[in-house]
């Protein structure tokens, strides 16, 4: 028995002095990679931008409520403040909003993945010279798209442009021009290295004409007509893009990766959370659902899309009142549910909420467990139509602008626009197309924004468009979203006094 | 299994350990008595150098049979100093005890060894199990509030095997985890094991407040250190059998109480500004419409009297050779929550043997097995669906079917979202099982007189497996159209193995040098490895709700796992010397390295010193007869904390950022978290100045401890601005924060005939204080923690009443556009017309003021009593949130205080605000929502009578007690609708209730 407890004990002391050996310290996290050993390949790159790209699938941005923010138009209001978008329509918002904030949050961590990966890429050594270049430039046009957002929301905000440390140094807020001068200035450096075409195996992944599409939209908001109808006709003249064919089911997921589609975030179903939330099914087996609970499709807006002649519903000929759904422009079907009696079995329809969207909805009744639908950040009409405009606000009404607009409406089968308008009437009728074109696509806030209507259409409503009741928009406040409170308190750059006007 | 081998060796010891006992002759008697001539019931007499024993009877009487050469006699009795009578040719004793009046004679558990009260220099108080081990209560940890000074304990909730308390030693010392270190029998373990251990295992309990009694547990003891001892079996013990039962019924302490329908009408009209259809209110109260305009009172639909029951059995024996504790525990509890339950197997076997002169060796063997289950929906979702349902749906309708939506009846009530509270605790599970095993050896050789080696090595593993079920079903509305449905059968299978591994190494000697000069000295190495692994997959819709496998789901299976290290290494060491009994001096010193670190600052120093001063021992206060001590204490010391996650220094990047390019799914990469490579070791200071006292041979002692306890370089993520994107902070060493306090402890003792009486109380109390952050505000919600307040302070707008007039309105100060007669005003702070961020100060905070806790026993003849009270003052709750809300969320339910309370023109001095469905000002945090929590509670009470031996000595019965008792019986409070005790950061009103529990017990000792 003595022994054995000898031994016991010598088992214990030995035990006790291996373990003074310092590997046993060395506890490497297992669920992640350290960044020692990381950035050596050329896959390395490819992972960090993949993750940019991911950023872009944030349920407050593309995954759900990027196109939310059409219900601060003419084309929807908000019926409750769940998502905090009702809160904009109300006047109500305040610094501490979450929509404030989570939309800021999200577009600032695109940014700080794209300088990360910049810089990191920038001083590899294991990697040829296109790739990186390829990459860098992908960086640009992500680190370009959040900030044409986030200025159209909040006007001047910090300008980052290197990759995020541990410290939390904090940066004050850089003017609008001054943040435009250094992207479009990054973008024009940038463009050339990114592939005109990509194989179908990178489908999703940037072309040079998405990049070159990114600068059109800040010359555009720029108010630069020139050089945006110069960077639009890149796109055009490049002959790598058409239209659709068919408006309706180009919004579901035969539309993916189509010659229309310049850039769009791609989303999976399937078990690896790839899954967006925007779309929707529509499953008459169920008990019926009101697609974008939220949102109320303003009735205005369903009636403002004409009738097939080309007129509006009041003066149409082909138009008739006993049935209303019949003979319009194909975009309102495909963009509203209606009380059709087809429509009825497949939506939940409240004397409230008359019409709900149907873009970006499928009838099915399979699960998903979350959507298979990609979204279509950049496409190819939204461009003809951007081309238009600034062709217009440049030179005028010439045949540029009536082709550009000729495309796209001839693809829903609608007449030509009546030859002869003058420049006003010419700007009209392409912001109305657009609201017809690009509705429920997240775009028309953004538009009406940088046309500054947003204060008519909240105060007034749009021309032919009741003012929608619960809309408030106070002068030198709402112009622009109030800056986070958090960035306030917590950036060692900014003061109480930096927020934005009245909040 | 693991029980199935339990009980077999369980068994197996039953069997074996008599056969240690031997008879033999000679028949010895007496009485023994006190020196007031008492009869003493229960000493226990024992022949030295044997097992023998025995103990008197209700007369003081007993009998003995001894062996022929049987020398002496053993006379020990708890509080009286044991006495030692040769036997000689004597055959009847009567013996006198004499009460012990140096209780600080007793010997005190300390880290890594034992210490005399007497010599002890730092600020230690402890607790004898026994005291408590029959409160009806599943959870350790919570039986312990209120019975020790600077140890702050809070139970949020009754949950069967969800019950975890909030612990506090001295304040809360850190932003990060503030929970202290657990040491069970030497093992550095943790609160989830301690609150899982049975009372009738645990011997006691020692909790170290002071840098002097803690440091020596260095990097892991900032937040104090809990010491738990186990029973452990005695040489020369007779064989004891404990068999202790208990059976409880449980309900709800308190719950809140709601508006009834046609008032939930009112008010949501008024919150709309809405008008109710003629005649809709006199339909409601008709009750004649129980399908669509129902009265139900979901509260009492969902709670229930619920019972709990215990059982323990332990034996406890030894030879001289060969000492156990084996013990065995089961609990059954149904919560008070429908659909909630839980039970919990305990086993323990602590063995050592005598393996020569000077080399002792045993194995301990302990651990547990629970279960707990509750339904797919958690409890805190179904306490929101309470508070959120209107009385309007019936529980079933008239049809038999469940009530599962709100018939619109008016314009703007369409309510979509309600959800039958009582249906979802039907639907579904969250099943969680844990089993926990705990294997000790240990051996401990004394290598010279005074010079012992102790070896221990400690292997714990958990394994907590996770079901999470929701099935397809569907329940279809008054209408019977399908309106609650779910046609996706989810199934989460989860499981976490936990290992620890922990090894010491360690020397003690002890030596007195020319009589007067006390030496001990320990030196020591610890290793502890840890290591959890999780894994869980989820899978969907399966063939039949009673068909689920995961193999068998049909789609969207997927998988997550991740992988938990840590490491510590240690040296430590300690030297105590004592001069006369008089001066007494104590150092500690622990070296830490842990892999938490970075390898260029892996290593840290936790030193600490104290003095004391036993001045009755000094010949000027020999003649003072009714002061029995009077010791002044003082220490010093440096502890640190290593809680701050396992991989902080070095940046990493998360690859789960997938994204398909095409066809392709790809890895992405993202930061989660911001790496800080500087990160150093968080360090408290504590500095203690302590009075132990004792007066009249005893009968009264009280201790009082003073300390100031600084934590700097707390380490803590410093929120970022948002432009930082969607990150965790790095963890950086930027805060300090200072907990000033005082513990007292008095405890009093007395015999009146045969009234023996005891009385016990102490008292915590602290200030805390951010010193330092950076200069900067971490705000989140409704709290802030910014230098020169409390952690987590509240913060928000100052409340001023309400606008009360149209003339009042007009003037104030609001915050926007959205502010009517009727709401909240708010104090404008910076005078500039407007109420915003600006206008936010600090509006106090959560942590009271005093807590303190009391309690009484009362013994008289056969006849027991314990009261035990609790209790806080200056706390304060952020009181919004369900039920509490004007009005500002369309599907809430409101207090029955809002019909009567709310502001209306009709009510112009109401306290409450006007209903009112949109504006910030309702939802603002401010001063409005405090509301004073402070409490006294009897938290137990016990009554027990213990049956004379001489009835129950016919049915070999060595004791029988049966008892009473009670949990949280009374409350006295201010706060109405919700449990004042609750969790410091709760704002939400949503946690499952506390428990007010009545029992009936057995004890029984053979």
């Amino acid at each position: 028995m003595n022994k054995i407890i000898k031994y016991i004990f010598l088992t214990f002391l030995t035990i006790g002095f291996l373990s003074c050996n310092d590997s046993y310290f060395e506890k490497v996290d297992p669920n992640n990679v350290a960044e020692e050993n990381f950035w050596k390949t050329e896959k390395d790159a490819v992972i960090g931008i993949t993750g940019v790209y991911s950023s872009l699938q944030n349920g407050t941005l593309y995954g759900n409520l990027y196109r939310e923010f059409d219900a601060l138009s003419e084309i929807a209001s908000m019926n409750n403040n769940a998502s905090g978008v009702r809160a904009f329509e109300t006047g109500e918002a305040l610094s501490n909003s979450p929509l404030a904030e989570n939309v800021w949050t999200a577009w600032y961590t695109t940014i700080n993945r794209a300088n990360l990966v910049a810089d990191k890429v920038s001083k590899m050594t294991n990697i040829s010279e296109p790739v990186r270049k390829r990459i860098i430039a992908e960086c640009s046009f992500f680190r370009g798209l959040s900030y044409l957002h986030l200025t159209s929301l909040y006007g001047a905000v910090p300008l980052l442009k290197d990759a995020p440390t541990s410290q939390n140094k904090g940066a004050v807020r850089t003017s609008v021009a001054d943040i435009y001068a250094f992207i479009i200035s990054d973008l024009n450096a940038n463009i050339p290295n990114l592939p005109l075409t990509v194989p179908a195996a990178e489908n999703g992944r940037l072309t040079q004409m998405a990049a070159q599409t990114l600068l059109g939209k800040f010359y555009l908001y720029q108010k630069n007509w020139q050089a945006a109808a110069g960077a639009f006709k890149k796109v055009i003249d490049s002959k790598l893009y058409s239209l659709y064919p068919d408006y309706t089911t180009y919004f579901t997921p035969v539309g993916e990766f189509s010659k229309e589609n310049l850039f769009e975030v791609v989303f999976q179903d399937g078990p690896f959370g790839e899954g967006e939330s925007f779309s929707f099914n529509l499953d008459s087996t169920l008990a019926l659902i009101t697609p974008l609970g939220g949102h109320v499709g303003i009735t205005d807006y369903a009636n403002s899309f004409l009738a097939t002649d080309g007129e509006t519903t009041a003066k149409s000929k082909v138009w008739k009142s006993a049935t209303p759904h019949q003979n319009r422009d194909p975009r309102y079907r495909a963009t509203l549910l209606t009380n059709d009696p087809a429509d009825l079995k497949i939506w939940r329809r409240v004397a409230a909420n008359p019409f709900a969207c149907r873009k970006y909805g499928r009838v099915t009744s399979q699960v998903f467990l979350g959507g298979p639908q990609n979204f279509y950040v950049f496409r190819y009409a939204d461009v003809l139509l951007m081309y238009a405009e600034a062709v217009n606000e440049a030179t005028g009404p010439n045949t540029e602008v009536y082709n550009s607009l000729k495309v796209v409406r001839d693809r829903v089968k609608m007449p030509n626009l009546v030859a002869g308008l003058s420049q006003t009437a010419m700007r009209d009728a392409i912001r109305t197309e657009r609201l017809w074109e690009l509705g429920f696509e997240g775009i028309r806030y953004y538009d009406l924004r940088r046309w500054g209507l947003l204060e008519t259409i909240f105060t007034k409503g749009a021309p032919g468009f009741a003012k929608v009741t619960q809309r408030k928009f106070t002068p030198n406040r709402d112009e622009f979203w109030p800056i986070p409170q958090r960035e306030i308190d917590n950036n060692p750059q900014l003061k109480p006094t930096d927020q934005n006007q009245g909040y | 299994m693991t029980k199935n081998l339990f009980k077999k060796s369980f068994i197996l010891f039953i069997f074996i350990c008599p056969f240690l006992l031997m008879a033999q002759q000679k028949n010895l008697n007496g009485t023994v008595k006190d020196n007031s001539g008492e009869a003493l019931v229960g000493v226990s007499i024992t022949v030295k150098g044997t097992q023998r024993g025995t103990t008197t009877d209700a007369n003081g009487k007993f009998q003995i049979s001894v062996g022929q050469n049987a020398k002496s006699l053993v006379f020990s009795f708890v509080g009286f100093t044991n006495q030692e009578i040769p036997i000689g040719s004597t055959k009847i004793f009567d013996v006198v005890l004499l009460e012990d009046d140096n209780a600080l004679s007793e010997v005190v558990v300390v880290g890594y060894g034992t210490q005399k009260k007497a010599n002890l220099t730092g600020a230690v108080s402890t607790l004898q199990t026994k005291d408590i081990e029959n409160f009806p209560q599943s959870n350790l940890l919570n039986m312990l509030q209120g019975q020790m000074s600077g140890l702050t304990i809070t139970q949020p909730s009754a949950q069967p095997g969800n019950d975890q308390p909030e612990v506090l030693v001295r304040g809360v010392g850190t932003i990060g985890n503030t929970s202290p270190l657990v040491v069970i029998d030497g093992f550095q373990s943790n609160l989830t094991q301690l609150s899982n251990l049975t009372p009738n295992e645990v011997e006691s309990i020692t909790l170290l407040k002071d840098a002097a009694s803690a440091a020596i547990y260095g990097s892991r003891s900032a937040n104090g250190v809990i010491l738990v001892t186990t029973k452990k079996g005695e040489k020369g013990d007779k064989m004891v059998v404990n068999f202790d039962n208990f059976y409880g019924i449980q309900r709800a302490t308190i719950l809140p109480e709601y508006v009834n329908s046609a008032q939930w009408l009112e008010l949501d009209a008024d919150a709309i500004n809405g008008t109710l259809p003629t005649g809709l209110l006199d339909r409601v109260n008709s009750g004649l419409y129980p399908d669509s305009l129902s009265n139900t009172v979901w509260a009492n639909e969902v709670f229930r009297d619920a019972p709990i029951r215990n059982h323990n059995i332990s034996i406890r024996g030894g030879s001289n050779k060969l000492v156990f504790q084996a013990s065995l525990g089961y609990q059954q509890q149904d919560g008070i929550m429908k659909g909630t339950n839980g039970d919990r197997t305990n086993f323990r076997l602590n063995t050592r043997a005598e393996v020569s002169k000077r080399v002792s060796a045993g194995l301990n063997i302990w651990g547990f097995n629970r279960f707990s289950h509750e339904p797919f929906t958690d409890v805190n979702s179904i306490m929101n669906r309470i508070a959120q349902s209107s009385g309007l749906v019936p529980v079933r309708y008239s049809n038999g079917n469940w009530g599962v939506r709100y018939e619109a009846i008016y314009n703007n009530a369409i309510w979509n979202n309600f959800r039958n509270p009582l249906l979802l605790t039907t639907i579904g599970r969250n099943d969680n099982k844990s089993l926990n095993l705990n294997v000790q050896g240990f051996a401990i050789i004394e290598l010279a007189k005074g010079l012992t080696f102790s070896s221990i090595t400690t292997a714990s593993r958990t394994n907590a497996n996770g079901n999470l079920f929701n099935p397809t079903y569907e329940y279809t509305d008054l209408q019977g159209r399908p309106f609650f449905v779910n046609r996706r059968a989810y199934l989460r299978e989860s499981n976490t193995v936990t290992d620890q591994t922990q090894l010491q190494n360690y020397l003690t000697y002890t030596k007195t040098f020319n009589k007067f000069h006390d030496v001990t000295l320990l030196a020591g190495h610890e290793f502890i490895n840890f290591k959890s692994k999780f894994f869980r997959v989820d899978g969907f819709d399966f063939p039949s709700n009673d068909v689920v496998q995961m193999d068998r789901a049909l789609s969207d299976i997927s998988t997550e796992g991740n992988t938990n290290e840590w490491a510590l290494q240690s040296f430590f060491g300690r030297a105590n010397y004592a001069f006369k009994n008089k001066y007494l001096f104590e150092a500690n010193l622990r070296v830490d390295g842990s892999s938490r670190f970075p390898d260029t600052d892996r290593y840290a120093f936790f030193p600490s010193f104290s003095v004391g001063w036993n001045i009755t021992n000094e010949a000027f206060l020999k003649e003072v007869s009714w002061l029995s001590t009077l010791k002044l204490r003082a220490s010093w010391g440096k502890l640190g904390n290593d809680n701050i996650g396992n991989y902080t220094a070095i940046q990493t990047y998360n690859l789960e950022n997938n994204y398909y390019f095409g066809n392709v799914l790809n890895f992405g990469a993202g930061i989660s978290n911001l790496a800080n490579p500087e990160i150093r070791w968080e360090t408290t200071t504590i500095q203690n100045i302590g009075l132990d006292m004792a007066f009249l041979k005893n009968k009264i002692t009280a201790n009082i401890d003073l300390y100031d306890r600084l934590t700097d370089g707390i380490l803590y993520r410093l929120p970022l601005p948002p432009s930082m994107g969607n990150v965790n902070a790095p963890v950086q060493n930027i805060a300090s924060v200072r907990n000033r306090g005082l513990d007292l402890d008095v405890f009093y003792r007395t015999k009146i005939k045969k009234l023996n009486l005891t009385f016990g109380g102490n008292i915590s109390s602290f200030t805390n204080k951010v010193e330092k952050l950076n200069g900067q505000q971490a705000i989140s919600g409704r709290f802030i923690i910014t230098e020169g307040h409390p952690i987590n302070s509240y913060f928000g707008y100052v409340n001023d009443g309400l606008f009360r007039t149209e003339e009042e309105l007009k003037n104030g100060a609001k915050t926007g556009t959205s502010e009517v007669v009727g709401s909240l005003r708010f104090v404008d702070q910076d005078k500039n017309g407007v109420i915003n961020a600006l206008d936010r100060v600090v509006l106090g905070n959560s942590l009271p003021k005093f807590s303190y806790g009391f309690s009484t026993r009362l013994g008289y003849v056969g006849f027991d009593a314990t009261l035990n009270f609790i209790g806080v003052a200056g706390k304060n709750v952020y009181n919004y949130e369900n039920g509490n809300r004007p009005g500002n969320l369309a599907q809430m339910n409101y207090w029955s205080r809002w019909y009567e309370g709310r502001w209306t023109p009709d009510n112009p001095d109401a306290p409450l605000p006007a209903l009112k469905r949109q504006g910030p000002e309702n939802a603002a945090a401010s001063s409005f929502w405090i509301d004073n929590a402070d409490f006294l509670r009897l938290k137990n009470f016990e009554l027990g009578y213990t049956i004379p031996k001489k009835i129950t000595k016919k049915a070999s019965i060595e004791r029988l007690r049966v008892y009473i008792a009670g949990q949280n019986m009374l409350t006295f409070t201010k706060i109405v609708n919700v449990d004042p005790e609750r969790f410091s950061n709760d704002i939400s009103n949503n946690s499952y209730p506390q428990a007010r529990v009545m029992s009936f017990g057995i004890n029984t000792t053979f």
